[in-house]
């Protein structure tokens, strides 16, 4: 080979080189990206959770379900457009804050969080974080299903959720419903969930002719068959206590037993 | 006072008084070394230069010699493009890693680091008393086997599997 050849190649190899060293540093600032919409980043707009107690059959605080609000220009909290926005810094911080305002008993604080906010590589992180804070406390991360979440991503949802429980977070599906189809949309994730989330609201019947694919004992039987924890939630009133019991569903949430509250003032939101 | 504390850990006869003989012997053994190191170096680019240059002093020609000149050259430049192009890659990585992951998150497990705590508050409870009593006592006296053994503390968090470090 002449040492032209060889100054020919060599160029070549740099050349090669260089392209794959682009190429590894897009990728990765694609992999580190934030999420194009960053609403709820804003400091500005104030967030807090409000807390909604979940009770045992026995009428003991089992846990509180946190549900994001946001202060509004006239002193009133309402529910946050862009949920997806909020970054999980943010959580933690919000968490902790509710935390603190409760007693230190090994009761389980849950929250939503969307597709996108479990995929992300931060997620882990989150997760060993948030649960270092709030010991004794446990944490619960629930989901609601919607229809358009990617199939092509589901196998990397599995994995976050596989590791997160490693760690001891409960993963659980926020309010299945009445039809078929949310079946279909959780079956594939069924192996890890801890609680599945049913809310009376989906299950009264308006019109006694109304056709409902599954009732709640369809989903009753399928915890235990998983064993995963039933909690039914939007229990407004003694019949609905009393089908519970009936059905022998352990945890409950709904507004006989509270109302979401502002953790700080104690007093009794909407 | 610094200055006087400083510990001396190391002599040098050249660097004390005296000692001519030695010095002058070291100096010369140093400056023969140093030419040993330029006259190779001199000797090499001039002949290089003179199969450009004519005017250059002529010290040897061989094609052989050239050759090697420029096959080492190209390699040296080669090795120095990719060496290059993998530090200003992986810099530029780590700082967007360091931007987005190391200063947002704890990267060590906090989950871990809260039992190591925990293990550790309730040692010191048992071996001193309780936190509040610790932390108001005005006098206290260590008994000798209150002290604690060497890598003690390294001992509690293998015990209870805590020791992140082994992983």
């Amino acid at each position: 080979m002449s040492l032209g050849q060889l100054e020919y190649y060599l160029l070549w190899a740099s050349a090669v080189m260089a392209v794959i060293v682009v190429v590894t540093i897009a990728i990765y600032y694609w992999y580190s990206r934030k999420t194009r919409n960053n609403y709820l980043e804003n400091d500005e707009i104030e967030l807090r959770y409000f807390i909604q107690k979940q009770v045992d059959f026995r009428g003991i605080t089992t846990g509180y379900e946190c549900l994001l609000r946001q202060h509004d220009w006239d002193g009133s909290w309402s529910l946050p457009q862009k949920l997806d926005s909020l970054p999980l810094q943010r959580v933690i911080f919000l968490l902790t804050d509710t935390f603190k305002s409760l007693p230190e008993e090994p009761i389980t604080l849950s929250i939503n969080l969307e597709f996108d906010q479990i995929i992300s590589p931060d997620f882990r992180y989150f997760v060993r974080w948030a649960l270092s804070r709030i010991a004794p406390m446990k944490l619960a991360v629930e989901y609601t299903v919607g229809p358009d979440q990617p199939r092509h991503k589901r196998g990397i949802f599995r994995r976050r959720i596989r590791e997160a429980r490693s760690y001891g977070m409960q993963f659980g599906i926020d309010n299945v419903g009445s039809s078929l189809n949310n079946l279909k949309n959780i079956e594939w994730i069924l192996p890890e969930v801890d609680s599945l989330k049913c809310s009376m609201r989906s299950f009264r019947k308006t019109d006694p002719n109304e056709w409902l694919d599954l009732n709640l004992q369809f989903w009753n039987r399928l915890s235990q068959q998983n064993h995963i924890e039933l909690i039914l939630m939007g229990i407004e009133n003694e019949a609905d206590q009393q089908l519970a019991d009936q059905l022998k569903i352990k945890t409950r949430q709904g507004y006989l037993f509270s109302r979401p509250v502002n953790p700080h003032e104690g007093s009794r939101h909407g | 006072m610094a200055r006087k504390n400083r510990q001396q850990l190391y002599t040098d006869a050249y660097f004390e008084k005296g000692h001519w003989g030695l010095k002058i012997r070291q100096t010369l053994v140093g400056l023969l070394g140093w030419v040993c190191v330029f006259v190779p170096i001199v000797i090499t680019v001039l002949s290089f230069w003179a199969s450009y240059n004519p005017h250059i002093i002529h010290l040897w020609s061989y094609n052989e010699g050239i050759f090697e000149i420029k096959f080492i050259g190209i390699i040296l430049l080669f090795c120095f493009v990719l060496v290059s192009l993998f530090a200003v890659g992986m810099t530029i990585i780590q700082n967007r890693k360091r931007d987005r992951v190391v200063e947002q998150w704890p990267t060590f497990n906090p989950i871990n680091q809260r039992k190591r705590e925990d293990q550790l508050g309730k040692f010191m409870d048992q071996r001193f008393g309780d936190q509040e009593f610790r932390e108001n006592v005005r006098h206290y006296q260590v008994k000798p086997e209150q002290n604690l053994d060497t890598d003690q503390i390294h001992q509690l968090y293998e015990q209870h599997d805590l020791d992140d470090l082994d992983d």
